[in-house]
């Protein structure tokens, strides 16, 4: 047979009224844009709201030693580190200790770390020259702690005295910290010239630190920073996974579809292999057949699944666009989608591809 | 006589496919149903009511401060009160954990709670987290462990020590519970706020409205401090001369303004969604029950012959087609009830840290049930019409 013969057999069998290649066509569309809507619509929603949400850049890095689990078992050499892009760099020592039997943490930091955090009640000239530790108003209250007292803290089972300098308030974990000054720490001999981390406080891009670093700590090193749009991304990936859940179940519809359409048919479809037999055709060529018939309607199947749902989702979107006020584009996730339609249309044709096999069987003819 | 039927390799055929049919309607209905309650109750637990500023969308967005604490205890009828803060933040910088931010002492008045390993919190912990049966599991979370959780809405990063496993038997088993302050840091709000309270009251005492309505009023000169020494509120809650409108909302219907009253979302709009899936779904239903047709045209022409009219036969046919649909009903029922948690781990619907119960109700079964039965006849009838 020629691939022509071939070509206007098929059209002719699929634009055969009985066949329901039509409603076939309409339906599996219709599944696959139940599927890609949702998907589409919720994607859009995510481009256009979170890009609202987005912080411009990260500007706060840390940088601990690379075989720790977080700040306080991190080791690293004190060095006084300049980098181009770098607004500041505090150096911060971590040390746990135990306070009345419970576990806190004292920092060790330096002057640029009290005026750049934006830490109030510590005076310059008393954390340079005073020895002493300057206690979060947290950290006070529960302990009922006031200036002036002799705070007792077991460090690496040494216990050390500390006369409390001032209270200080920042509103953020430094508040039930205990701050101390990094010079005093080290002098008492407790990890001397090490530090935890250092916290980078960036004018630009990241790229390229991490190498920076290492050369001029001489060890190896890695970066922890908060990127908070990756973390925005992630919450807007939520819905997203829950739709992706049922997608499998929109699969084995998909596969159900093209098979029973076929099995649905079977008169038809069994009336005409029958025909094709009696005029001579050969196994290879109903096979071929068959594989282009299953093609052809996946094809135009997933075809009016994926225009259904871009006419859908731009409606959807134009009328939360008008009760929003808000202008909403709609933008695709083109592998996404494209990854979604090729499994859809493979399961499709795969399932009306084994329905005509199927009904082939039954002819008893098909070797 | 179901033995015989099963003999039949064509029935078994039919059972199966139409088993098919119905496992993805059901699962349709399970995930649609247990999504939508799942987010209209997300943050909060059953027989609790929230109290939130009516200005925000949400309990979670919504933030009232600390000092309302002792008006809300002093009000006749209610039983516990817990502040708290809900803050969504990422571990290992990819899997989303809830923290709540507790006042442990009054939690633990409001919420029982078992500590399955290490231990509980305390008045005076910083930086450490409890975490729930479910979240340590799902993240092989150790007693002792340090973890580091990066602020979602923030750039702030904070080292926390886990020093307990607890298990409450709600949601909250999926979620880390810290000191109310660790929780203000990490959504960068002033310590001296609260994203809600959680309440729970004596119906037969007060109610709802009658609570907003007092909480409303101007304080009253001897209104008695509530807290104490060993609560935490006591220390971080400031003298405040804020009386915020609130809004009160059912534990079980925490998002309702976000997801009723602003998305315009309610359960007959799930269950029409529901019914127009499965009705797109059921075209399958119709194929295969024009394949059923197909297959007994033989049996039926000799009933024919044997002076049986086309009615009778039809309907004889149609009784057999209510056995198979039936079979295959009690079946796929019997699967979706036995391998539930299977299907459940395997299909792993998450929102947050939470896990999303595949459980369906009797009623949804019927209603399905009843919708696919309806179906049926409809296609029979037509397929006999054609």
């Amino acid at each position: 047979m020629k691939t022509t013969d071939y070509f206007e057999l098929i059209i002719n069998k699929l634009l055969d009224k009985n066949n329901q290649t039509f409603t076939t066509i309409l339906v599996c569309g219709l599944l696959l844009s139940l599927l890609l809507t949702p998907l589409l619509v919720i994607s859009s929603l995510e481009n256009n709201v979170l890009g609202l949400l987005k912080l411009v850049e990260v500007n706060n890095v840390y940088v601990v030693s690379q075989n720790s689990s977080g700040f306080s078992d991190s080791k690293l050499n004190f060095f006084n580190i300049t980098i181009e892009n770098a607004k500041a760099i505090l150096p911060v020592l971590i040390i746990k200790g135990h306070y009345l039997e419970n576990e806190i943490i004292i920092k060790g930091v330096t002057l640029d770390y009290i005026k750049l955090k934006n830490i109030y009640n510590i005076e310059e000239n008393k954390f340079k020259n005073e020895e002493g530790i300057f206690v979060g108003n947290l950290f006070a209250k529960l302990f009922n702690i006031s200036k002036g007292e002799i705070l007792e803290i077991k460090i690496n089972n040494d216990l050390h005295k500390f006369k409390v300098i001032s209270i200080h308030y920042s509103n953020s974990e430094d508040d039930f910290a205990l701050l101390i000054n990094l010079n005093l720490l080290w002098s008492k001999k407790i990890y001397e010239n090490k530090v935890s981390y250092y916290e980078i406080l960036l004018k630009g891009n990241i790229n390229g630190l991490v190498k920076k670093l290492e050369e001029k700590l001489g060890q190896r090193v890695k970066i922890i920073y908060n990127d908070n749009s990756k973390a925005i991304e992630t919450i807007a990936e939520e819905p997203i996974k829950i739709i992706l859940a049922w997608i499998n179940l929109v699969y084995l519809i998909s596969f159900l579809a093209g098979f029973t359409f076929t099995l649905s048919n079977t008169k038809n479809f069994k009336h005409d292999i029958e025909i094709l037999t009696a005029l001579g055709i050969n196994h290879k060529d109903k096979i071929v057949l068959i594989l282009s018939t299953s093609f052809i309607v996946a094809f135009l199947g997933t075809l009016v699944g994926i225009v259904l749902s871009f006419v859908i989702t731009s409606s959807m979107l134009s009328f939360i666009s008008g009760i929003s006020n808000m202008k909403i584009e709609f933008k695709i996730d083109e592998m996404k989608i494209l990854n979604l339609s090729l499994i859809y249309f493979t399961l499709l044709f795969l399932g009306y591809f084994v329905g005509l096999i199927f009904i082939s069987k039954k002819t008893h003819r098909l070797r | 006589m179901i033995f015989i039927f099963l003999k039949n390799k064509k029935n078994l055929i039919f059972i199966l496919l139409f088993s098919l049919v119905f496992y993805i309607s059901l699962m349709t209905a399970s995930i649609f149903i247990n999504t939508y309650y799942f987010f209209l109750k997300t943050f909060s637990t059953e027989d609790t009511v929230l109290i939130y500023n009516s200005k925000a969308i949400s309990p979670v967005t919504s933030s009232l401060p600390t000092s309302l604490y002792n008006k809300i205890a002093n009000i006749k009828g209610v039983l516990a009160v817990s502040p708290e803060i809900i803050s969504i933040t990422q571990y290992n910088n990819s899997i989303l954990i809830v923290v709540r931010g507790i006042d442990i002492t009054l939690f633990s008045k409001m919420q029982k709670m078992e500590i399955i390993e290490g231990r509980n919190l305390n008045i005076k912990d910083g930086y450490v987290a409890l975490a729930g049966i479910k979240l340590t599991e799902k993240l092989n979370l150790k007693i002792n462990q340090t973890i580091i959780l990066f602020s979602s809405f923030t750039n702030r990063i904070l080292e926390l020590k886990v020093v307990g496993k607890f298990k409450t038997n709600t949601v909250i088993d999926q979620e880390l519970l810290v000191p109310l302050f660790v929780a203000s840091w990490l959504n960068g709000y002033s310590t001296d706020y609260v994203s809600f309270f959680r309440i729970k009251i004596d119906n037969k005492v007060t109610n709802m409205e009658e609570i907003s309505k007092i909480i409303t009023e101007e304080s009253s000169a001897n209104e008695k401090p509530r807290t104490t020494l060993d609560n935490l509120v006591y220390y971080l809650a400031s003298r405040s001369e804020e009386k915020p409108a609130v809004k009160l909302v059912k534990g079980e219907r925490a998002l309702e303004n976000v997801i009723i009253n602003r998305l315009k979302i309610n359960e007959n709009v799930i269950i029409g969604l529901i019914i127009v899936i499965i009705f797109l779904f059921s075209l399958i239903l119709k194929n295969i029950i024009k394949f059923f047709f197909y297959e007994k045209e033989k049996e039926a022409d000799i009933l024919f012959k044997l002076g049986l009219s086309k009615n009778k036969i039809i309907h004889t046919f149609f009784i057999y087609l209510l056995i198979l649909i039936n079979i295959s009903f009690v079946s796929i029922i019997l699967f979706f009830i036995f391998i539930k948690d299977y299907i459940q781990n395997l299909i792993n619907i998450s929102l947050f840290s939470y896990s999303i119960n595949l459980n369906l109700d009797l009623n949804y079964f019927i209603l399905i049930y009843i919708l696919l039965i309806f179906l049926t006849i409809i296609y029979t009838f037509s397929i006999k019409y054609e």
